[in-house]
């Protein structure tokens, strides 16, 4: 099936990086937005806008009836949701099969496999891949066992947890009994889902991940990325190839991602996530995402490829149109995040009005943005307000155009977190490369005290 | 814009104004020779609506509407004390949906007793009482948008 229109379920800066792919490929884009979303630029950008909801994203973009029902409406062929919101979600792949629209992402037991964490564990390990030691709870007995197979400091997770949120540290015995039950506790009322599992807490961990796209038969990927720059477990630089690891890990790393995929017969544009122990110089399996991500830009910069189109193609049911030796890597580039968050006073949510927002222009130069002068930054949803991403010849080459990029950005009515991207692009451990994610923590401590980033001017 | 840009560099053009009929966009060089870019979608959006979406209309004005519940309604007497919201977002009266409030009117309350929270861009804040004594009406109702500033509660303080 060929798309003619296809319904955007998702709002911001990824809503309008899909309209773009849509224009390109001569598809109709209707944007399903809600009431705080009526009037902004992927709205201005899309051929029409339908309202699916109110503000609150519980109304709207989570709103998988409400989702459908427009697709039916305006007569979608198919749905792309994005990340985050409903992008993983099997309720919505599944109205969208019953309603005969097409579901841009994995399959409906694909979503099944990888959304519940212990089931794409055990994915994982029948795939032959190492996950991080640990496994689920029986009972407490049976975890004391295990955390002693295990060994200390030990992660407590939730099954239904995910970025951040659900997981707990727990750095002695003593301190076990309490940490479980507390985590149970919590899990049931967090995620409905009370089922946690152990896993051995990794203090010099790297978070590297591998881009593979499916058609169903075959597999292929499209180079790494490292994230470990985080604070929260969000994260908030990317880069793509990861630096500084060695040809071996680098190339088993793309392997194991590939054989995952291949396992689940994997259709669609995925994300498989490792845990890299640079200590013992291994890694492990740690989750697999089901849909385009944030930092997919880095990918598309390094392979010239556009993600989204080919994304669409398969969803199309077309084969995959690469083989793996058409994907050739160039350069390093580099991806920042810039939210609305008042980095020096403890990264404090700043919604507003945008008075006015200039971005930098040039070679190896991409931003993806919904802001504009007189852009309203809602209060319900996150934070990011754009991405300023940098291709390069190679990392310093990288670095120093993102060093002069950012020098060229100016968000103004809101506060943002320019001012830190400027001081951690030159901090010499991250300069050197191949840091950790405890490494922006131990930044962020180091310094004093954060230059106060005013609401009104917060010039990079 | 590429293309543009490289074209402007080999002029002495410093700023390049583009006007048409759905964007606006200006790019200019700025003093070590690289370009900025500020565009502007001038486009009207073409907005339709769900037949079924009044429900949802209706819970929205619901919700805007509670923003007009700010300070003006609550003026502070004798002893009184407001809690207002630290910054704009959704009020929660309670830790999780279905669990019971913080406060309740009558409850008494400390400095740091929290009170409720406020979720803004997915970060959920929480509010303190900010003096001790006894809660002496709660102004807004749960899951309702308030402004910054605007006030949540009243609190009976403690004399002495």
């Amino acid at each position: 099936m060929i798309f003619r229109r296809i319904l955007v379920a998702n709002r911001a800066e990824i809503a309008v990086r899909i309209i773009r792919t849509c224009r390109s490929l001569g598809i109709e884009a209707v944007l399903a937005a809600s009431e705080a979303d009526l009037d902004t630029v992927p709205a201005r950008l899309a051929d029409r806008v339908i309202c699916i909801g109110a503000a609150h994203s519980s109304a709207s973009y989570l709103n998988a009836d409400a989702i459908v029902a427009a697709a039916r409406t305006v007569g979608a062929d198919a749905i792309h949701p994005g990340y985050g919101f409903l992008s993983e979600n099997r309720r919505l792949a599944h109205a969208c099969a019953a309603a005969g629209v097409v579901f841009i992402g994995a399959t409906e037991e694909q979503l099944a496999a990888v959304g519940d964490k212990l089931t794409a564990r055990s994915h994982a390990v029948a795939a032959g891949l190492s996950v991080v030691p640990g496994g689920e709870i029986a009972d407490l007995d049976r975890a004391r066992q295990l955390a002693q197979n295990i060994g200390w400091p030990i992660l407590v997770k939730a099954v239904g947890g995910g970025g951040g949120q659900g997981m707990q540290l727990v750095n002695e015995p003593a301190a076990f009994v309490d940490t479980i039950e507390r985590a149970v506790a919590e899990a049931g009322a967090a995620f409905g889902d009370s089922r946690v599992y152990l896993e051995r807490f990794v203090a010099k961990g790297r978070h590297v991940e591998v881009q593979v796209l499916g058609d169903g038969e075959r597999v292929i990927h499209l180079g790494d990325r490292d994230c470990s720059v985080q604070r929260r477990y969000q994260k908030l630089v990317e880069e793509a190839p990861a630096p500084h690891l060695s040809d071996d890990l680098r190339t088993s790393l793309r392997h194991a991602a590939v054989v995952f995929a291949e396992h689940l017969r994997y259709r669609g544009l995925g994300t498989v996530e490792f845990l890299v122990d640079t200590e013992r110089s291994a890694f492990y399996f740690l989750e697999m995402n089901a849909r385009i991500q944030v930092e997919h830009p880095v990918t598309e910069a390094i392979c010239g490829i556009d993600l989204v189109a080919e994304q669409i193609r398969v969803a199309e049911g077309r084969p995959l149109r690469l083989q793996q030796s058409d994907v050739a890597m160039t350069g390093h580039a580099i991806e920042c995040r810039i939210n609305a968050e008042d980095w020096s006073q403890d990264f404090r949510p700043s919604p507003g009005t945008v008075t006015e927002a200039v971005f930098p222009a040039g070679d190896g130069i991409r931003v993806d943005t919904h802001l504009q002068a007189g852009t309203v930054v809602p209060p319900y949803y996150d934070s990011l307000l754009a991405k300023l991403i940098v291709h390069g010849h190679d990392r310093a080459d990288a670095l120093s155009r993102l060093r002069r990029a950012l020098d060229r950005c100016r968000i103004t009515g809101v506060a943002t977190n320019l001012a830190m991207h400027a001081e951690l692009v030159a901090d010499g451990e991250f300069v050197r490369g191949g840091v950790d994610t405890a490494w922006f923590p131990r930044f962020l401590a180091g310094r004093a005290s954060p230059t106060p980033a005013h609401a009104g001017d917060s010039r990079g | 814009v590429l293309e543009i840009l490289h074209l402007l560099d080999s002029a002495q053009f410093d700023e390049l104004e583009l006007q048409t009929e759905h964007f606006h966009l200006v790019l200019r060089r700025t003093e070590g020779g690289d370009w900025t870019r500020s565009t502007e979608v001038t486009a009207e959006p073409r907005v339709g609506r769900l037949d079924d979406a009044k429900a949802d209309a209706a819970t929205a004005a619901a919700l805007t509407a509670s923003e007009a519940s700010d300070g003006s309604a609550a003026a502070a007497g004798e002893g009184m004390s407001q809690v207002r919201a630290p910054l704009p977002g959704l009020f929660y009266r309670s830790p999780q949906p279905g669990a019971p409030p913080f406060v309740e009117t009558g409850s008494r309350v400390d400095e740091d007793t929290v009170v409720g929270i406020i979720e803004t861009m997915k970060l959920m804040t929480s509010v303190q009482a900010g003096v001790r004594g006894t809660v002496d009406a709660i102004l807004l109702e749960d899951s309702r948008f308030v402004e910054k500033d605007g006030v949540l509660m009243r609190i009976v303080a403690d004399s002495g």
